[in-house]
């Protein structure tokens, strides 16, 4: 898997709950960062549903990550995620609201379908 | 039966200090005649905690009961439920006893009590028992009985001395009405020169022992309001008067001084200060313009006299009588009422003219909600509109509102009224705690919809399309709506135009080409004018989109300018000037609408203007359209 595969198609919001089912595709996953590897080849997040997950890299980090993270990559078998790429945002972030959303979504699939590159 | 009395509480009330209905055991009785009185009779206690005693405690008269129907005899124990402490001279303190429980009667002394030693007091503590036999009561200097009584000071209620009564010829000297904490008159026997703080009247009444039988009283009290002076000009004369409400420890009462008073004492007299009055004159009150509680009024009159008071440390401060939204709907209008609440929504600032005066005047709508999940609309006036920052939903409490019936129920402040925003007071935090947990999320009821668009609709969501399909404004009467939207286009050509630079006229001027501009609203010419906007925008949703026209501060908010410097930005700079519009582009509001079906010329077309926008707040929002969808899905 090549960096950029991720973008090519839809990589869904999840909470760590949603992990298993999607073992072996890409997901879309917002936490914060809890602690960093020394080795900067991996680091864990507190999703939004409060748990643990771990987050390694192809590469080291070459920046601080703190804070909201939102990251981009394919659920390992072991529920951890091989990461892609990752946008840090700021602090004020609403953890609450964003799970709340994003089980909406998935409860209401029908109306949020997941769109896949065939059909821009 | 063992008591268990609450041993330090006298020690501490001596020291100033309030325990809360302190367990006290009845050493002794001993009533008080008046000399020559009209059956006025007062007791006087001997109580002890059990490790002191205080001899100056007298029980209140409503109370006198308890004493002639032998339930409260000598050696009872009593819980002290409510009393006042006042101070009289040489810092020594009386305890005035409002509210006693008896408790029982275990039959003899508890312990062995000393006389509490008073602060400051300059009298040595006299021996207990015998001086309680004695009519010098312990301390030799005030005789009880029969010396003629000066006509000194007197207090408000009943027990005023005789003397003062049978001189002031009082006819109805045996009714008395209203009988507040006195012990009054207790102290008027002595001859009692100014004690510390009061103006050479002795001790200050209670506001709650006020009443037009009684003339010679002397309060203490904060002034917690004072409105503005209101003047008046009809058939009968003209005159002007301001009122204020002052409050001390037993309640509040309402004072307003007319005419010659107003003027002396107007600039004289500051919110949040604590002042002696005296001698005001008491009639019933007129609870249509207030919220006071006191079946009384005060007005001024020549001799009322005014003395700030240095030591104002134990009178509370703003009294509120809270209603809850939802018991408003069964109020009549035009009560007075306070009112606390969140500010849920509100309004931009805009300006009426009003049809009694012709005068222009600047009123701002809030939407305030509170615990019981119902929601009313409050208009602000004037400078209170003005300066209203209702971002960050702040608690907004309000004492002395009018409540009326336009639109349902809705409130309006008063010129008498006072709006603290965030107070310090219990009520604020638990609003707070109530409103960020749940209250922000909860759609609450509106009592303010109904008739009359002008004050008070619940929001009113809807997406350009609904407006449309549902044929929003084609009625008689103008349709309210709100909606998230963001501006696609901004007509930058005649944005602008020339007004007149009186303050508050609007009237576009007509330029007669000499330097000079003419406003026929003001019969004027003017060498100058000001720029005010007129803003056409173009906002879309998901659903479509709506032409709306913009006022002044709604096109100060979009562009992100004042007008002022885009009018010079429009002569100056035209490169600059344009790049304004260009970055107030594609920026999303949530957007106020009014629109309406106008004819002009025989062709009908919707016009929408927008009443105010806000910015987004995405959380609020985001929640917003939680609630959305999970209607959606019960549906």
């Amino acid at each position: 898997m090549t960096m950029g595969d991720a973008f090519e198609q839809p990589r869904p919001r999840v909470n760590a709950s949603m992990l298993p089912q999607n073992i072996g595709k890409f997901v879309c996953l917002m936490g914060e960062v809890m602690d960093v590897d020394q080795n900067g080849l991996m680091f864990a997040v507190k999703t939004s549903d409060g748990q643990r997950v771990q987050i390694n890299l192809p590469e080291p980090l070459e920046e601080m990550v703190a804070g909201t993270i939102e990251i981009v990559g394919e659920v390992a078998n072991n529920c951890q995620i091989n990461c892609q790429s990752y946008i840090l945002f700021g602090q004020d972030f609403d953890m609450n609201l964003y799970d709340e959303a994003i089980k909406l979504a998935v409860e209401h699939s029908k109306f949020y379908p997941l769109a896949d590159s065939s059909t821009f | 039966m063992a008591f268990n009395l609450h041993e330090g509480s006298i020690q501490e009330i001596a020291n100033g200090g309030s325990p809360k209905a302190p367990v006290l055991q009845v050493l002794g009785i001993k009533k008080i005649q008046s000399a020559g009185a009209q059956g006025s009779e007062r007791y006087r206690l001997l109580l002890s905690d059990g490790k002191h005693t205080q001899s100056s405690a007298m029980l209140a008269t409503q109370q006198n009961s308890l004493v002639h129907s032998q339930k409260l005899q000598q050696n009872c124990v009593i819980r002290l439920e409510k009393y006042i402490c006042n101070t009289i001279q040489d810092n020594r303190r009386v305890l005035i006893m409002l509210e006693v429980q008896v408790l029982g009667n275990p039959g003899n002394k508890i312990k062995n009590p000393t006389p509490v030693n008073q602060t400051g007091g300059g009298t040595a503590p006299a021996p207990v028992q015998n001086a309680f036999g004695s009519s010098n009561f312990g301390h030799g200097r005030r005789p009880l009985t029969s010396v003629p009584q000066p006509s000194f000071y007197r207090g408000g209620a009943a027990h005023a001395v005789n003397g003062g009564m049978n001189r002031s010829g009082n006819p109805g000297a045996g009714a008395r009405p209203n009988q507040g904490a006195a012990g009054s008159s207790f102290y008027g026997r002595s001859n009692v020169t100014a004690s510390p703080g009061t103006p050479g009247r002795g001790k200050p009444t209670p506001i709650a022992g006020l009443n037009p039988y009684q003339n010679r009283w002397t309060i203490r009290a904060r002034v917690t309001n004072k409105g503005s002076i209101r003047t008046w000009n009809n058939a009968r004369g003209e005159g002007k008067l301001f009122s204020m409400d002052l409050l001390d420890e037993s309640g509040e009462i309402r004072a307003t001084a007319f005419n010659d008073q107003c003027d002396k004492f107007y600039d004289l007299i500051e919110i949040g200060k604590v002042y002696f009055f005296s001698k005001g004159s008491l009639k019933t009150a007129n609870k249509q313009y207030t919220s006071i509680q006191n079946d009384y009024e005060m007005s001024f009159n020549n001799d009322t006299t005014v003395v700030l008071c240095e030591d104002e440390a134990d009178l509370p401060s703003i009294q509120y009588n809270f209603v809850p939204i939802e018991k408003l709907e069964e109020m009549n209008p035009n009560t007075i009422i306070d009112l606390i609440g969140v500010c849920k929504s509100y309004g931009e600032v805009t300006t009426i003219t009003t049809r009694q005066t012709n005068r222009e005047v600047n009123k701002r709508d809030l939407q305030v909600v509170d615990m019981s999940g119902k929601q009313v609309n409050l208009t602000l006036w004037g400078g209170e509109a003005d300066k209203f920052d209702g971002s960050s939903s702040p608690v907004v409490a309000i004492k002395g509102a009018r409540l009326s019936d336009f639109g349902g129920r809705s409130l309006s402040t008063v010129g008498s009224s006072t709006i603290m925003i965030n107070p310090d007071i219990p009520e604020a935090y638990q609003l707070r705690g109530w409103y960020d947990k749940v209250g922000c999320n909860a759609e609450a009821q509106s009592i303010s919809t109904g008739a009359g668009g002008g004050a008070g609709r619940p929001t009113n969501w809807k997406s350009f399309q609904q407006v449309k399909d549902e044929n929003l404004g084609t009625g008689e009467k103008p349709d309210f709506f709100t909606t998230k939207g963001t501006i696609v286009f901004l007509k930058k050509e005649n944005s602008m135009y020339q007004a007149c630079p009186t303050q508050d006229c609007n009237k576009k001027v007509v330029d007669l080409q000499n330097g000079f501009f003419s406003c026929e609203k003001c019969s004027k010419e003017f060498p100058n004018f000001k720029y005010r906007m007129i803003l056409s925008a173009n906002v879309a949703d998901f659903s479509g989109n709506q032409w709306t026209t913009c006022f002044q501060e709604t096109a100060e908010t979009i562009l992100g300018q004042n007008t002022e410097y885009l009018g010079n930005l429009k002569d100056q700079d035209d490169t600059a000037y344009d790049q304004v519009f260009t970055e107030a582009n594609f920026k999303s509001y949530i957007f106020n609408m009014r629109v309406k079906m106008d004819t002009y010329n025989d062709e009908s077309r919707i016009r929408c203007i927008c009443n105010g926008i806000q910015p987004l707040d995405f959380k609020e929002y985001s929640k917003k359209l939680i609630n959305d969808i999970r209607q959606m899905a019960l549906m």
